[in-house]
Order: C-alpha cells, then sequence, then structure tokens
C-alpha cells in the first residue's frame, strides 16, 4: 500500500500493477486467522470466538468506505493509500508469533 | 485428543464433512447476497429507487451481524449439527414467506429475519472443518471451505436475476428458499458433531473463557480488523480510482474489470480469503 501511494503520487504507471497486486494480498491471511481462533478458542468457546472475529470484520467492512472515501475527498488518493499502509503496520506487532497453536502442538 | 478422535470416521466421512460444510455455508450465501440480483428488477418493475433497493438488499447483512456471536453460543452448547440443520430450515422458512408475501415491507423485515438465521453457518461450518481434520490439513480444507462464499455469490448470480426477470421477486426469492431446505435436510442426516468430551467431563481449561487470561484472542481480532481495512479500501476504491485518477475510460474498466473478477474469483478459490461480504460488494460494483 506504501508503495501505491507513492507510484500514485509520483503519477507512475506502475501503481496499476501494483493495485493488482495489493488486491491479492491483502486477503491472503483471512483464513489464517479464522483457522488459528477455533484452535485456540477450543470446542467449548470456537462458536463465540468465530462468531466474535466475523463481527468485526463485517462491521469494519461496513465503517471503512465512507471513513476512506471521506478522507480520498479531503486529501486524495496517495494520501488515503499511505494512511491504510499505516493499519498493518500497526498490526505487525500484535501478531501473537509465540502463541501459534500448530508449534504447540507438535511441540 | 484431537488426533486420535479424528481418525474415528474413514477419510472419505471427513471429507464428505468438508462437503457438507462448503455447501451448507454455499446455500446461505444464496441467501445473504441473492438480494442484491433483486435490485434490477426492483428497480425497473416494482418502482423502487435504489437507494431503497440497495437497503432491501442488505437486509440479510444487518441480520447477520446481529446473530453470528449469537449462534457461536448455540454452537458451543448444542453442536454443529443442530446449528446447521436449524439455521438452514429456518433460513428456508424465511425465504419461503418472503416469497409469498407481497408488501416489500414485509419482504424487507423477512430478509433481515433470513440473515439472522443464516448466520448460524459460519461459525458452525468453520468448526466441523477444525474439529475433523488434522492441523497440519486444516489450513487447505478451510481454504476450501472459505469458498463457499464467491461460489455461493456466483450461483446466485446465475440463477436469481434471470428468475427475477421472467417470473418475478417471489419467484426468485424460491431460489434460496429450495437450496437451505435442501441444505438443512442433508445437515441434519449427514452431519456428524467433531468429537469433543461432554461438557461435565472437560477439563476445566477446555470451559474457562479463552479471553480471560490472555490477550491472544484479542490480538487476532485487532489484527484481523487492522489488514481487514485495506482489503475494503483496495475493493471499494479501484474502480473509482481508474476511472478519476488514473484516467481510464468506463468503457476500459469494463472490459479489464470481467478479467480482473476472474482473478479475484480465482483467488479466492485457491486461498484463504474468509471476507464473507467483500466479493458481494465487488459483484454489486459491477453490475
Amino acid at each position: 500500500m506504501g508503495l501505491l501511494a507513492l507510484t500514485d503520487w509520483l503519477d507512475s504507471p506502475a501503481s496499476v500493477a501494483l493495485m493488482v497486486i495489493a488486491s491479492v494480498i491483502t486477503v491472503s491471511d483471512n483464513g489464517l486467522a479464522f483457522t488459528a481462533i477455533a484452535e485456540i478458542a477450543g470446542p467449548f468457546w470456537s462458536g463465540r470466538a468465530l462468531g466474535t472475529q466475523n463481527t468485526s470484520q463485517l462491521l469494519t467492512a461496513g465503517v471503512a468506505p465512507p471513513l476512506f472515501g471521506g478522507l480520498i475527498g479531503i486529501a486524495g488518493y496517495p494520501a488515503a493509500f499511505a494512511v491504510c499502509a499505516l493499519f498493518p503496520l500497526i498490526a505487525m506487532p500484535l501478531v501473537p508469533v509465540d502463541s501459534d497453536p500448530v508449534d504447540q502442538r507438535s511441540g | 485428543m484431537v488426533c486420535v478422535s479424528v481418525e474415528s470416521i474413514s477419510a472419505v466421512r471427513r471429507w464428505s464433512m468438508l462437503v457438507i460444510a462448503l455447501s451448507a455455508t454455499l446455500c446461505a450465501n444464496v441467501f445473504i447476497n441473492g438480494a442484491a440480483f433483486l435490485i434490477p428488477t426492483l428497480h425497473t418493475e416494482r418502482g423502487l429507487d435504489l437507494a431503497r433497493a440497495g437497503l432491501l438488499s442488505s437486509m440479510p447483512s444487518f441480520g447477520m451481524v446481529a446473530t453470528l456471536i449469537a449462534w457461536g453460543y448455540i454452537v458451543d452448547r448444542v453442536g454443529e449439527r443442530i446449528v446447521l440443520a436449524l439455521g438452514s430450515a429456518l433460513t428456508a422458512a424465511a425465504a419461503f414467506a418472503a416469497a409469498s408475501v407481497h408488501s416489500l415491507v414485509a419482504v424487507g423485515a423477512l430478509l433481515l429475519l433470513g440473515g439472522m438465521a443464516a448466520a448460524s453457518s459460519n461459525s458452525a461450518s468453520g468448526r466441523l472443518v477444525v474439529g475433523w481434520f488434522p492441523p497440519e490439513q486444516r489450513g487447505l480444507v478451510m481454504g476450501i471451505r472459505q469458498t463457499a462464499q464467491p461460489l455461493g455469490v456466483g450461483l446466485g448470480a446465475l440463477v436469481i436475476p434471470r428468475l427475477a426477470e421472467s417470473h418475478g421477486v417471489s419467484a426468485a426469492l424460491l431460489f434460496p428458499a429450495v437450496v437451505c431446505a435442501v441444505s438443512a435436510v442433508v445437515c441434519a442426516v449427514a452431519v456428524i458433531d467433531p468429537p469433543r468430551p461432554p461438557r461435565h467431563e472437560a477439563a476445566e481449561a477446555d470451559l474457562a473463557n479463552p479471553y480471560r487470561g490472555s490477550s491472544v484472542l484479542w490480538r487476532i481480532h485487532a489484527v484481523s480488523v487492522l489488514l481487514v481495512v485495506p482489503q475494503i479500501v483496495v475493493w471499494t476504491f479501484t474502480l473509482v480510482w481508474l476511472m478519476s485518477d488514473r484516467g481510464w475510460s468506463a468503457a476500459s474498466v469494463d472490459e479489464s474489470l470481467p478479467d480482473a473478477g476472474r482473478t479475484w474469483w480465482v483467488r479466492d478459490c485457491g486461498r484463504s480469503a474468509p471476507s464473507r461480504w467483500r466479493p458481494l460488494r465487488r459483484w454489486v460494483c459491477w453490475r
């Protein structure tokens, strides 16, 4: 998303290719989270945990378009893409790598 | 524990659980996303403006948000088979009822109720898959299960607009009603709940609230919310960005988007994309 913001700001044709790449990369994590939640929450809690996961995703999907639409209107596409790039950066340190259910089971 | 007990059914039976989980979720998605394909008919034949037609088509999604966690709680108590069968049956009942009333307010209310019922397949089918497959296969099978949403949207797109055009809105609503009714029967007959100890024999640690004393689940939810934002932004604004910022004409976008759509489709089929609502959004966008 950062590269997309930069190339769009520079008006480079590479931005369209980057958009296609971004559209693929951005979905790659979803099933992983869903599987991990079911494993970590266990058979007596995973129903609620998966429900919470989907509810939060759905609500975010409802809120993000108007907010980013407004941001694009005020600041333009490159700025909105750049703001968008911050979200994965904030997410990175939050990923609970030390509690991987597969690692725990095998080790 | 899990590794031993999943051996209690044959490999064929185990994969059949995946097929059932996939098809139950697919049928629910025909209902949830199918209402969007009624928009042209609602607009041209029933004289509904696009804002109201759009609102009507999003009623199932509103219903879903309201009940996802509640259905999850029921799965935790009574297991996957009852939830999948009951949820599909209630979705079918709401769709049959929606097909039988003429008032659009009543149709909207029934679409909302149907969405509340259709949310049942979400947690239950995910758990069916996680419960019956060993950890090293779960990524793949969950990815296959996740294709239910785009496949449901696709099936709805193939059938519902044509039915609506030739036989009207009511007849078109019979399609999700029938597929959900079939799914309810299949789930009631063929789903085997994944093995788990009875509640009173379960270890204290398994029954304990996993949200207390550990931040792991909260962190996964938070990460997923943060990572879904770029997905939504990309999917929502690509079209308008290509046209207004990159100077693509409507015609060139029109030519390239169906291909992009197929790419998205393959991507959703090939990997683990859970996003239940974005393919719908794209789909609606392109129409």
